[in-house]
């Protein structure tokens, strides 16, 4: 409870120190606030604690999550000032409402009531249709915001008429409540299955999972580099939490109501986010479908409720964060690099012009592909195990092949970086950008050693 | 004050007549008035009454949209207002508890105001 | 107070049920086909203002005050959601000089 009013109060403090006009100070108080309520956090593990008259409960799932974003965003800050060299204007501002939406985010792990799910949800997405927008004169931007704006609301009023329905039916919001009802009620009414069915179509939604996912490539691609970092890092990792923890605590004793539709995602994801993202020119693009074909993976968690998922979720969520800030951190440097250019040509030759930015991403690369010493490995393979333990023997078949068709597009970029080329003019980035993205690298490879440090944890 | 009485749909009938008679009103006479009326149009009569003045240029043309941000400014600090009801029906029940958490909500809700201010979002002459 | 509850349940459930969805189904509709973005801003206030009206008649058949208070907060988060839509609007049209989503087909595969 208290790291998530830590982060929130950095943000309002971020906005105020605004007018010092010293980027230095802000980004610093940033940080401060972030390692503050991440330490909070972690500090807060094994005390099961319930706050805000039952609205919230912090337990160790909730806590292991959060650290996880948090930890994430740390990440994407230290990357910031780099990011916006040169730019002055309304840069505090981005840095709060990054930090708002965070706070949104950690509310939505821990939530105990659909109404703090509902306030979470929307306190991290509305910050982010102005974040999304952020590039004020660009017409590309401009429509990213937009069309997250629509399909985010679209998937709020969806996911509001699911929680009305299942209000409607059980009568209440608590989530021991709903609970209850199911394991007293034996005949269920066809209204309430139509809720859950709602609320499982809105998650799809936020999620962006096939076929769903219409928005997600285009809003990726469009809005600033940065923000698609946190979008796809931190706000997926939220949603898949929430996703996972509702189904798991509401609606666990009704699963015919949700099962067929999450296999049916699950498998579209796979196939579709892999095959849609062989044919990308724009490496930001790929980016964008290669997240989708990864909620495909994460969603194998969803299927198979056992002990095994929710860790190999958070797992999975750690390694899949840490390669998404890599790679999208070292897109920033050759975008910037190449003026604009974010094709996959753009990255010839980035053997040469910088090789710690290649080998960051080569490693990063290998970690989506699920190649072994990386975390990208064991994070497929326990989602893979969690999935047979469920008797989801075939849907791992398909897994295993979507991998084997992810590994073509990821070599690609990894085979256009170390191809020769005639220009070979260097690359230079600041050192605080460089200690970001080495440590995302060294603990993609830690994670990749030594998985039991995380997959005992929860 | 409110009977609980059951409503059947034929007590909706007069409401039913008295909208038709209404229809049927309108209709007639805007049918009529174009029927009987004499047409003769002149590019005077057609042009728009500006009271003497020669029209130029699109009426919808743009125009400065300054007072947009404080429109949606009060929209948003008009709808916080609604927490403050469930607060103050039960003002006493709640007691010292409910009184820390609407001040630290009010608290917040001006320190975004205080935010605005030294941004100049209310500054018209700008 | 009893007494609007008792007048909200002088209607059966099924019929604040079907106009709801009624309600809701126009919105999505007018989402996905209508081109003018303000008409898109107006159909999504609508579908939130359904599910209010569903959540309204459900508590009071229920006798739950949650149901409301749940309505207090979709309507701030409504306001604040369509301030900031109406920004990106204001954003867009400064930059584009229209409101049709038509326009906004710059990004493709």
């Amino acid at each position: 409870m208290f790291s998530i009013i830590t982060i929130a109060i950095t943000g309002v403090l971020l906005l105020y120190l605004g007018f010092l006009k010293n980027r230095w100070i802000y980004i610093s108080v940033a940080i401060t606030g972030l390692i503050t309520a991440l330490a909070l956090s972690v500090f807060s593990w094994n005390s099961l604690e319930t706050s805000f008259s039952n609205m919230l409960i912090i337990d160790n799932y909730a806590i292991a999550f959060n650290s996880v974003m948090i930890f994430a965003t740390i990440l994407i800050f230290l990357l910031a000032p780099h990011y916006f060299k040169g730019i002055e204007k309304n840069v505090p501002e981005i840095y709060a409402l990054l930090m708002f939406s965070l706070a949104g985010a950690c509310m939505v792990t821990s939530f105990d009531n659909l109404t703090m799910l509902f306030i979470g949800i929307e306190t991290m997405s509305i910050p982010l249709y102005i974040l999304a927008g952020s590039k004020k004169f660009s017409i590309r931007s401009n429509e990213a915001s937009f069309k997250y704006f629509i399909f985010s609301s679209l998937a709020t009023a969806i996911f509001l008429l699911g929680i009305t329905l299942v209000y409607g039916m059980v009568g209440s919001f608590h989530v021991g409540d709903i609970s209850n009802y199911f394991t007293i009620t034996k005949e269920i009414p066809s209204i309430l299955k139509v809720g859950i069915v709602l609320l499982v179509i809105s998650f799809g939604f936020k999620i962006a999972a096939v076929p769903f996912h219409f928005w997600a490539p285009d809003v990726y691609e469009g809005s600033p580099t940065l923000i698609t970092a946190f979008m796809a890092t931190v706000v997926k990792i939220a949603g898949f939490a929430a996703f996972y923890k509702l189904l798991s605590t509401c609606f666990i004793l009704v699963p015919d109501s949700w099962h067929h539709l999450i296999l049916g995602l699950s498998v579209l994801s796979l196939i579709i986010g892999n095959l849609a993202a062989i044919k990308q020119k724009d490496v930001k693009r790929m980016l964008a479908y290669s997240s989708i074909s990864h909620t495909g993976f994460m969603l194998f968690a969803i299927l198979s409720f056992n002990s095994f998922s929710a860790s190999s979720l958070l797992y999975y969520s750690f390694a899949y964060a840490l390669s998404t800030i890599a790679a999208f951190g070292v897109l920033m440097v050759v975008k910037n690099h190449m003026s604009a250019d974010g094709s996959v040509q753009a990255f010839e030759g980035l053997a040469k012009k910088n090789p710690i930015l290649a080998i960051v991403m080569t490693i990063s690369m290998l970690s989506m592909a699920g190649i072994p010493i990386t975390a990208g490995f064991f994070a497929k393979y326990y989602i893979f195990v969690s999935a047979i333990q469920g008797g989801w023997l075939w849907i791992v078949i398909i897994g295993i092949l979507a991998a084997l068709v992810g590994v073509a597009y990821y070599l690609k970029l990894i085979i256009a970086m170390f191809a020769k080329t005639s220009e070979t003019e260097k690359i230079v980035t600041s050192p605080l950008y460089i200690t970001s993205l080495l440590v995302a690298t060294v603990l993609i490879l830690i994670a990749g050693v030594l998985p039991n440090l995380i997959i005992s944890l929860i | 004050m409110i009977c609980a009485k059951v409503y059947t749909p034929i007590d909706y009938l007069p409401i039913m007549i008295q909208s038709f008679v209404v229809l049927g009103f309108v209709v007639t006479t805007m049918i009529a008035t174009h029927m009987l009326g004499p047409k003769r149009n002149t590019k005077q009569k057609l042009e728009n009454f500006e009271c003497g003045i020669e029209g130029m240029g699109n009426a919808r043309s743009p125009f400065s949209v300054k007072y947009f941000v404080i429109a949606i400014l009060f929209v948003l600090f008009d709808v916080e207002v609604i927490f403050l009801y469930p607060w103050a029906v039960n003002f006493k029940e709640l007691g010292i508890q409910g009184f820390v958490g609407v001040v630290s909500f009010s608290a917040l809700l001006l320190s975004g105001f205080g935010y605005l201010m030294l941004k100049g979002a209310f500054d018209w002459e700008k | 107070m009893e007494n609007i509850t008792s007048a909200i349940r002088i209607i059966p459930l099924e019929h604040y049920l079907f106009l709801c969805l009624a309600l809701f189904s126009i919105g999505v509709i007018g989402v996905l086909f209508r081109r003018n973005t303000i008409v898109i801003l107006m159909c999504i206030e609508m579908m939130l203002n359904s599910v209010n009206l569903l959540l309204a008649a459900f508590s009071s058949y229920r006798s739950d005050p949650s149901g409301q208070v749940f309505v207090f907060f979709i309507m701030v988060v409504a306001a604040a959601e369509v301030a900031v839509g109406l920004s990106i609007l204001v954003m867009m049209k400064r930059n584009v000089d229209s409101i049709d989503i038509n326009l906004l087909n710059k990004l493709k595969d």
